[in-house]
């Protein structure tokens, strides 16, 4: 698992998303029991203050639940993890959309260019 | 605490010097041996070998004595100088301890190995005494303890000796501590004003002493001293007066080593300066 | 945990000669944070530190650890690692562990074992014997394993292999007492400002930045190694300064 993080925005909110994206992927199952802060801080060669910052925010929005007794596990919640899934894809699409407008192109032609691309065999890199 | 730090000091000091103290010893008994095994050789041939022998065996003992006379001194003074001035220091400071702990337990091992040096030097002198002439030596030993035996307050004068002589190398000791205390405040140069502050220490002490001697000297106090003197005296005796003297002296000693001990403590509690 | 600052400099001046190695700092540090003390070869970090621990003493001013001035109680809550090599010759590891055992009642012998292991250093070797590395990850292992209140780590990872420094900054981030806080002085910061929560710029012997990394990143956009580079630009001789871009 590589965390790629840049040193120029503040950390935490980049960690979330890391976080969130697993989740979304299904590398954490709903109910599954969540690292603790500790072990994602280390593989993450982060502060722990800065990991339990995004942790908490992970659990603001519901995705993580602590649990006094049983740590902390990922939410049961499908529905939550559904609409998680198109934000963030929607982020993701949001950037792309407004580089390629720099570049000079239309939603629609973008449109054609992801269908044409969608089109072939991708090979999937873990991100 | 001040026990933790002597038993670091102990073993960190003792390892060269105990080399040493064998060295002094092993030298001493081979010479003796020579010397002794030379009295009853006859041929002439193993007469100037064993004179060689004893020539060369002299010589190595006279050098090993000097050597560890140079590590004991340098025992001392370099100990005490790597705790406040070198790496070490950084060791020691953070330890959580008290600086008269660091002071005291310095203090007590070096006194300590100085005063063993001392009487390793000596047993090594009994025994090439030995080699020249045993009977000679224990006919020597026998007549002190008869005047021992005699005038039982000899025991009394030996006891007071090594009492002065401990508290004369611990004095000494912390003399050579409160220079280097003194030194070390300084930035640059800081051996360099560890011996001015040592040779500061001496000019001041002699100032005092000729001051002292000053006054009792002048008319005012010494008819009066002499008056009190001869009182004495007649009172106490001769005795009297030479243990008052042993008195005098140790805690003229005594004083000194507080002293020295209170120059050290504060200029490392106030001003410790580890570069 | 505590809730008053671990460190506080109050208008805290030090000089050598006429030279002011610290001028008129003033600096609070709370409890439970990893602080980076960053600044060049020079700047006062390594003054700052040795006033903390008591090697010296200010010329001007107060510092004070957990409300009180350096001596016998803040030696016992504080774990510092010299830039220096502090070992008598003649010891072994298991002489230095037993020294630390002894003094420091804070001191978790079976931590520093266990770190030992890892590292393969045995408990019988010299110190003589080891290299320059080992011995600094000795050290590394001594100053961990105590459960102290304030940790001052002077240049941990200069002059280390890039290996060896991702070993010493995950060992002082897993292995620390949490309450504790963590002040590492570095001109390396590139390698650990991630770990790190607040950073401290110290330059000729003033402070010019104390900020929480977030703060500083949410501002400027930067890094904070940028942003060091930035604060601490020096002119390049025979260049123009104006739109020379490093």
């Amino acid at each position: 698992m590589t965390w790629n993080l840049d040193d120029s925005r503040p950390i935490w909110p980049q960690l979330k998303e890391k976080l969130m994206r697993d989740i979304v992927a299904g590398r954490y199952a709903p109910g599954d029991s969540f690292p603790t802060v500790r072990d994602l801080a280390e593989q993450a060669r982060v502060n722990r203050n800065t990991m339990q910052r995004a942790l908490s925010e992970l659990e603001n929005e519901g995705l993580v639940i602590t649990n006094r007794t049983a740590g902390r596990t990922v939410t049961t919640d499908e529905e939550l993890i559904k609409i998680t899934r198109v934000t963030l894809a929607r982020e993701q699409i949001k950037t792309m959309l407004s580089e390629m407008q720099q570049l000079g192109f239309s939603a629609d032609e973008v449109a054609e260019l992801i269908r044409n691309e969608g089109g072939k065999k991708v090979d999937r890199n873990e991100d | 605490m001040t026990g933790k730090l002597c038993k670091y000091e102990f073993k960190t000091s003792i390892r060269q010097i105990s080399i040493a103290w064998m060295a002094l010893l092993a030298s001493s008994v081979l010479l003796a041996v020579i010397i002794a095994s030379s009295h009853s050789l006859i041929y002439s041939s193993t007469r100037a070998v064993a004179s060689i022998l004893t020539g060369v065996l002299s010589t190595l003992y006279g050098v090993i004595l000097t050597a560890m006379v140079v590590m004991a001194v340098l025992i001392v003074v370099v100990r005490f100088y790597n705790s406040v001035c070198s790496d070490e220091g950084y060791l020691i400071h953070t330890l959580p301890v008290s600086i008269r702990s660091i002071i005291v337990s310095k203090g007590l091992v070096a006194t300590a190995l100085l005063i063993v040096s001392l009487f390793v030097a000596m047993i090594s002198i009994c025994f090439i005494l030995m080699g020249i002439s045993v009977s000679d030596f224990f006919e020597s030993c026998g007549c002190v303890f008869k005047e021992i035996g005699r005038e039982p307050r000899i025991l009394l004068l030996i006891f007071e000796g090594v009492v002065v002589l401990i508290l004369g190398i611990m004095k000494s000791v912390y003399n050579v501590y409160a220079a280097i205390a003194l030194g070390q405040m300084a930035n640059k140069h800081r051996i360099l004003m560890s011996i001015a502050s040592y040779i500061g220490i001496s000019v001041v002490l002699t100032a005092i002493v000729s001051t002292v001697l000053n006054i009792t000297s002048s008319d005012l106090i010494r008819e009066p001293l002499f008056e009190t003197g001869r009182n004495f005296v007649s009172y106490f005796g001769g005795w009297g007066i030479g243990q008052a003297v042993i008195i005098a002296v140790i805690i003229v000693e005594l004083v000194q080593l507080i002293i020295f001990h209170a120059i050290t403590e504060v200029a490392l509690t106030k001003r410790l300066n580890l570069l | 945990m505590k809730t008053n600052p671990i460190l506080e400099c109050k208008n805290l001046s030090r000089y050598y000669d006429a030279k002011a190695a610290l001028d008129d700092v003033n600096l609070t540090i709370g409890r439970g944070k990893i602080i980076g003390l960053l600044g060049p070869n020079g700047a006062g970090k390594t003054t700052l530190i040795k006033l903390a621990n008591g090697l010296i003493r200010p010329s001007s001013g107060q510092i004070l650890i957990d409300g009180v001035a350096p001596g016998i109680h803040t030696k016992e809550i504080v774990s510092y690692l010299p830039d220096k090599d502090y070992f008598a010759k003649w010891m072994k590891v298991s002489d230095v562990l037993n020294l630390f055992q002894e003094f420091y009642s804070n001191f978790s012998r079976k931590k520093a074992d266990r770190m030992c292991e890892t590292l393969g250093i045995k408990q019988d070797m010299p110190i003589k014997a080891m290299s320059k590395g080992t011995r600094e990850k000795l050290q590394l292992i001594l100053v961990m394993s105590r459960n102290a209140e304030l940790y001052l780590l002077d240049e941990p990872i200069a002059g280390v292999d890039p290996a060896a420094r991702d070993f010493i900054l995950s060992t002082i981030v897993n292995n620390y007492n949490e309450d504790g806080t963590i002040i590492i002085s570095t001109h390396l910061i590139s390698d650990i400002e991630r770990v790190l929560d607040e950073v401290v710029f110290i330059k000729d012997g003033r402070i010019v930045r104390h900020d929480t990394v977030d703060d500083i990143k949410e501002k400027e956009c930067k890094s904070i190694d940028e942003v060091f580079r930035d604060d601490f630009r020096m002119a390049v001789p025979g260049v123009k300064e104006a739109g020379y871009d490093r």
